[in-house]
């Protein structure tokens, strides 16, 4: 039940972060490099960055219950280590950009970092409500 | 279903008899239900008295330093049990733990919300706040929403 629920919780936020990516790439395409056309290939950059991206979300993993400042600390660390996966995955890849658009790639990803969080936090808060929804039903069964 | 109401003189021998032709989820309820009214806990005060108190009334029971305690409105009680002990004995009760150091009573819970490291506080209803792991959030749904305890 555990390992499903991480798998869950992980596929979760694969897809969402994989879809935010796929629109970013599309809107700073279009900004920035509108005569350029893309391979094929490209098609598997947005779930390649998701992957790496919900991956490096290790660091925010821990079996002791974290404070909040130990939490913000740490998803300081997760999006420092995004951040550097795509710019070094691109310096990889002999893709150098200019100052305007390394500073709005890096903007748009700390974007994309704080969206994936408050739509997992919508979807908790969602499940709350149906909890809370079930528990006034439960009470009132059981009292 | 007869009823049958006896007067003894004793507090001590109060007692509720089911006689059934089977041990169905009714006769399981009623179980549960006279012994969650009947059932009392003999605990330590803050200032060292022993003192005997309704277990529908417990809040919470938490464990601090090898020790455990029982939250009700107004007081706090050091108990002789382990919290394990407590989780296991007072399920019937509608106790569920709540992470690796609290039990709470679900009938005493007002509600919860999300917390923003992936967990979720539980609002009690006496205005405490308290942490739910991920971990026990899926045990306590299971309990609230499905209608029955998760027995892995």
């Amino acid at each position: 039940m555990r390992i499903n629920k991480y798998i869950s919780e992980f596929m979760t936020a694969f897809f969402v972060c994989t879809t935010c990516i796929t629109i970013l790439e599309g809107i700073l395409g279009m900004i920035f490099f509108p005569e350029e056309r893309l391979p094929y290939e490209a098609f598997f950059s947005p779930p390649l960055f998701g992957f790496f991206s919900v991956l490096l979300g290790f660091v925010t993993k821990s079996k002791k219950e974290l404070s909040v400042k130990q939490i913000l600390f740490r998803r300081a660390i997760h999006l420092l280590l995004i951040e550097g996966m795509v710019f070094g995955l691109n310096y990889l890849s002999d893709h150098t950009f200019e100052p305007v658009v390394t500073w709005t790639l890096a903007c748009s990803i700390a974007f994309i970092f704080v969206a994936v969080y408050v739509i997992m936090w919508l979807n908790d808060q969602r499940s709350a409500a149906l909890f809370n929804e079930k528990l006034k039903l439960y009470q009132n069964r059981e009292a | 279903m007869k009823v049958l109401i006896r007067r003894i003189p004793k507090k001590e021998e109060e007692q509720v008899i089911i006689e059934c032709v089977e041990v169905n989820s009714d006769v399981k309820d009623i179980r549960n239900y006279v012994l969650s009214k009947g059932m009392e806990l003999s605990g330590i005060t803050q200032d060292h008295h022993m003192e005997r108190f309704s277990l529908s009334g417990v809040f919470y029971f938490e464990a601090l330093d090898e020790k455990v305690f029982a939250y009700t409105r107004d007081q706090v009680y050091e108990i002789k049990m382990r919290l394990y002990e407590v989780e296991q004995k007072y399920a019937d009760n509608h106790f569920a733990r709540c992470s690796k150091s609290v039990v709470l009573n679900l009938m005493l819970l007002e509600n919860i919300s999300p917390a923003l490291n992936g967990r979720f506080f539980a609002h009690m209803k006496n205005g405490e706040r308290l942490m739910i792991s991920r971990q026990y959030a899926q045990k306590m749904k299971q309990i609230v929403m499905g209608g029955g305890r998760d027995e892995d």
